[in-house]
């Protein structure tokens, strides 16, 4: 231990002796285990940190798997109600739904907030207490209608009501219904999924108040369970797939499917995503700390070459040391002593650039990426600096620490104090470091050659309607709050103040837009048959085609003619068509779906529904003046959209003037949010590869002035004996133009496996074999090397010949 | 103590080999104080490092009491410099980031010698080199006098039976010279065999054997008495 302690004092005092060279290494390093800190601090909020409730762990999420299919998240309420009163494995069952509703803050001035409807007992399973008030009692969350009451959460408490704990007792307006504030909850609960922290709960029994009937009528729910702490988790398992038969009896929703099958439960109390979105997180993450992980590695090689230099330089001290009778042990343990502790104070300047680091993180993400409100530091992230510090130790510090104390003693003993000494084989090292850091530069760089090109690549994919001069505008709510309103006097009002304006050329009325992230889907059918045709699903008003500029094939798209009372028609896309009529004309034909019967009246294009990479999917089109309401509007103007922006926010705002106004977006924006994770993920990896190149750079400046220092009596001579400048500049760079060239071919050949990984793991489809991008990339580089070469190299060139003699 | 029987030293160049000691066979007994002189290039350094066994590269037979030197593996030989030897350099090598304690305490912390006894033992030798007062300061605040004085205490403090000294008074002026020489002395009267390279026939004069090195080979032997009486 006292050898340790006395490690570490000396090690402390060579710092002292060298600050500059101690300050660029901690900064170097600080910078590598910031960005991995910062990057794990963000996996870790969304993967792991447990959730703010009493014991997480406990907490399980709940799914049926079939032969056929996994039931995951698609429960009805009575299905909840089945597992509260007979899964006895469990403490207690919950759901949550989330909603943004209308909030009304000031009298006629609305704002759209995030509540979230929660199943009896929400709270006390969860084990939250509440910081204002109470929770929910029994009754308010039994009797349907009977009780509007709400719990705040602390956050919106505090920013809405500025902490006012008079607040208890008074109604605040959500859609149109007035509610009563019983409680705020405690700080730092943010709901089941922080990525979607709510404003506000509400009792679940009160939904059918904004949603008519969802709540019984959906299929979507999501089933948690505590489990008893006596219960293990296959147990659990066991039991519960001995109800299914009977949860089958209860149901009608699944045609006795999930009898046979068997329940899976799955640890939920942990980070803010859960079923797809954790497993895509899972994948993303990943690739982040990978990503991220190799500018950790670019910055090792770059600190393993400035201690090796200096290991070089500490040659006589070192040699010093072993004819004193130190073993090679002994002076590895001292030299690693001193990484260790570059490496802890870079981790721990590291720690303090991640607190703002994921800051600015969190104020850059794009709007759709789904992350947790408040992401901090916590012990895990510590933790993790930690291990990243002392594996960064081992990495960048072994290397020079084997080296440096591999030498001759009798020949260092005889060097010059000021000499470095030349010595090829180290120097090769130093050249492997390099060219390493280069390697790892140009496959970063050529992942976000790649990903950029595949985004550009995307935005000009054919989606199959005409994006540009579009805007998307929603209708207010209250339009849609009468109970049983006409869809057609609100198409009316709508199109009577739209069409009157000069720059339009087309609008209509649809429930959902294409590209917008999701989709809904039903089962066409034709008579006779069980079986049907899944089909993605729009309700769209009339001249939507024509807006859209999505050809109609055969017969012809939706009018004002089509409403309710008159005969139910849908319009089905080529690929349905085929698929139900492959011999046959399908104008004419009778399908069913919902219940319902629906006359094919058209025959419109394929175009990209879901997503813009998407193969040509069965889609159908009912129309909205028949089936449901419509509540987004969309417009084609005959000039630049931007123009028309304004005065269609004030026509629909003059619609209810009582209603925030609601800001039109161009279709091209809402398609740009589509493709978030793409524009997310090359930015992100062009400021990592940006930051590596920088780092290599330094390396490489780094490497040509010591090569440069090294050489100063042979430049010297031969300057002496007549060299030009540009022979000393030729004589300096051409090494590095070798290191530079063995670093990017390497990096050339692994970039490809790196990017079909990149490929396989995500959604991009990057196409590997991309010219352009190799171009852009090499050039980038060499000009980088070479503005890196080109200053030691200029100076090289300059060295007065006498001088250098006289060092020599 | 130190038996040398045919030490030979060569480098492999592209011209052929190169020889910096050849044929070299010297006997030398506990308790002496031998000198190594000759020209620059007549290998007095090399053959003090290969008694030192800092060097491992070369051919010959080197027995250092019982031990034969030239069976040993590198890490073996340097086990036994931990055991016999102690340096002094001409550029005194002290370690620039210790203090004159802790460059005292380096050579015993190596021999692994327990806390509480390597500080008795390097407080008995600032005692006995008079630089007590200088134990806290670093070799930087020393004169270079001073600084070959912590040089012979470092190589003294872990109690070798042999010092090899490579010019130790190379950087020296002559009171220092004479002063460093002058504790050489009393070291070997304490029964510490020393070895020593000088240019010096003035220090030379302080040894009982002289031993001429010229071009590699062994170029005669004589003793102080033999030398011209100007330099003594």
């Amino acid at each position: 231990m006292s050898t340790f302690l006395n490690d570490l004092k000396y090690a402390f005092r060579q710092l002292h002796k060298n600050p500059g060279f101690a300050v660029v290494v901690i900064l170097i390093l600080a910078l590598g285990i910031g960005i991995n800190a910062t990057a794990f601090t963000v996996v870790n909020a969304v993967l792991f940190r447990p959730l703010p409730v009493k014991d997480p762990q406990q907490l399980c999420s709940l799914s049926i798997h079939t032969q056929e299919q996994v039931y995951d998240g698609t429960f009805t309420y009575p299905d909840l109600e089945f597992f509260q009163d007979n899964a006895d494995v469990f403490e207690g069952v919950l759901t949550f739904k989330s909603m943004s509703l209308s909030w009304q803050w000031q009298p006629n001035q609305t704002r759209k907030i995030l509540a979230e409807w929660v199943s009896r007992d929400y709270f006390n399973i969860l084990g939250v207490k509440t910081s204002l008030g109470r929770s929910f009692n029994l009754e308010e969350q039994s009797v349907p209608n009977a009780y509007p009451v709400v719990v705040l959460s602390h956050a919106f408490w505090s920013s809405e009501f500025d902490s006012s704990p008079d607040i208890l007792g008074t109604d605040i307006i959500i859609s149109s219904k007035n509610y009563t504030i019983v409680g705020v909850a405690e700080p730092g609960f943010e709901g089941m999924r922080p990525s979607r922290s709510p404003d506000l709960w509400l009792p679940m029994m009160m939904m059918v108040q904004v949603s008519g009937g969802a709540l019984t009528r959906d299929t979507n729910y999501e089933v948690i369970g505590r489990l008893r702490r006596e219960v293990s988790r296959r147990n659990a398992e066991t039991q519960l797939t001995a109800l299914l038969p009977e949860l089958d009896k209860n149901s009608n929703n699944f045609s006795g499917k999930r009898g046979q099958g068997r329940v899976v439960l799955t640890r939920c109390g942990h980070g803010s995503l859960a079923g797809k979105d954790r497993g895509a997180a899972w994948v993303g993450s990943l690739v982040f700390l990978a990503v991220t992980g190799m500018v950790l590695l670019i910055a090792c090689a770059n600190m393993a070459n400035l201690l090796l230099a200096r290991a070089m330089a500490r040659r006589r001290e070192i040699a010093t040391r072993l004819a004193l009778g130190a073993g090679r042990f002994d002076l590895i343990r001292q030299l690693l002593c001193e990484s260790l502790v570059l490496a802890l104070a870079g981790g721990c300047v590291g720690l303090w650039l991640t607190h703002g680091a994921v800051q600015l993180f969190m104020s850059m993400r794009p709007g759709g990426v789904k992350l947790p409100q408040a992401i901090g530091l916590d012990t895990r992230v510590v933790v993790f600096t930690v291990c990243l510090s002392l594996l960064t130790t081992l990495i960048f510090g072994l290397i020079p620490a084997l080296q440096g104390t591999r030498v001759a003693i009798s020949q260092a003993l005889k060097e010059n104090q000021g000499m470095l000494s030349s010595d090829t084989k180290r120097f090769g090292v130093r050249n492997i470091l390099i060219a390493a850091q280069i390697t790892l530069c140009v496959v970063l760089l050529m992942m976000a050659g790649l990903l950029l090109r595949n985004l550009q690549q995307t935005m000009n994919i054919d989606f199959g309607f005409d994006d540009k001069h579009t805007l998307l505008v929603q209708l207010p709510e209250s339009l849609f709050k009468e109970r049983d309103v006409d869809p057609y006097s609100i198409h009316e009002r709508v199109m009577d103040q739209i069409q009157a304006l000069p720059d339009v050329e087309g609008a209509s009325l649809v429930g959902q837009i294409q590209l917008s992230g999701g989709s809904l889907e039903t089962t066409v059918s034709l008579p006779g048959t069980e079986n049907g045709q899944k089909a993605i699903t729009y309700y769209v008003g009339p001249d939507y085609f024509n807006t859209m500029r999505i050809g109609v094939k055969q017969g012809r798209e939706f009018s004002l003619h089509d409403r309710k009372g008159q005969k139910n028609v849908v319009i089905i896309n080529e690929t349905l068509a085929r698929l139900l009529w492959p011999n046959e004309n399908p104008i004419g034909q009778i399908v069913g779906s919902n219940e319902k019967t629906f006359e094919v009246c058209g025959i419109v294009a394929n175009s990209k529904y879901h997503d813009v990479r998407e193969t040509p999917q069965p889609a159908a089109y009912y129309c909205s003046l028949q089936t449901g309401w419509a509540q987004v509007l969309i417009v084609r103007s005959k000039g630049q959209p931007v123009l028309l922006r304004r005065v269609l926010e004030e026509k629909i705002h003059a619609l209810d003037p009582s209603v925030a106004r609601s800001q039109a977006r161009t279709y091209t924006q809402q398609i740009r949010g589509v493709l978030i994770a793409e524009r997310f993920a090359s930015l992100f990896i062009t400021l990592i590869g940006a930051g590596g190149l920088l780092l290599a750079s330094v390396g490489l400046y780094g490497v040509v002035s010591y090569m440069g220092r090294l050489r100063t009596p042979e430049i010297g001579m031969r300057v002496a004996l007549g060299a030009q400048k540009i022979d000393i500049i030729r004589l300096v760079v051409r090494q590095a133009v070798r290191i530079v060239l063995v670093g990017l071919s390497v990096g050339m050949c692994l970039a490809v496996p790196f990017a079909l990984f990149l490929s396989k793991l995500t959604p991009f489809e990057l196409s590997v074999f991309d010219p352009a991008t190799f171009v852009i990339v090499t050039s980038v580089l060499l000009m980088t090397a070479a503005l890196a070469c080109l200053i030691p190299a200029l100076r090289a060139a300059k060295i007065d010949p006498m001088e250098a003699l006289r060092y020599e | 103590m130190i038996k040398l029987q045919n030490i030979q030293k060569r480098y492999n160049t592209k011209a052929g080999f190169t020889y910096v000691l050849q044929q070299i066979t010297l006997d030398i007994a506990e308790g002496e104080f031998v000198t190594l002189m000759g020209p620059s290039g007549a290998g007095k350094t090399t053959l003090l490092n290969i008694i030192g066994m800092l060097d491992s590269d070369w051919e010959g037979q080197y027995t250092l009491d019982d031990n034969s030197v030239h069976t040993l593996k590198p890490r073996q030989r340097l086990a036994l410099n931990k055991q016999y030897v102690g340096f002094v350099f001409q550029n005194f090598n002290l370690l620039d980031s210790l203090t004159v304690y802790e460059n005292l305490e380096a050579p015993l912390s190596y021999r692994n010698v327990k806390g509480a006894e390597r500080a008795s033992i390097v407080c008995d030798t600032l005692d006995r080199f008079g630089i007590v007062g200088k134990k806290d300061l670093f070799p930087s605040q020393l004169s270079g006098g001073q600084q070959q004085l912590v040089g012979v205490a470092r190589a003294v403090v872990a109690s070798p039976k042999l010092i090899l000294a490579d010019e130790p008074t190379g950087n020296l002026h002559s009171a220092q010279g004479q002063e460093v020489m002058e504790l050489l002395t009393k070291l070997n009267q304490q029964g510490t065999t020393i070895i020593q390279v000088t240019h010096s026939e003035k220090y030379a004069a302080y040894s009982r054997r002289i031993i001429n090195l010229k071009d590699g080979w062994m170029d005669g032997e004589v003793t102080p008495r033999q030398l011209p009486r100007k330099d003594r």
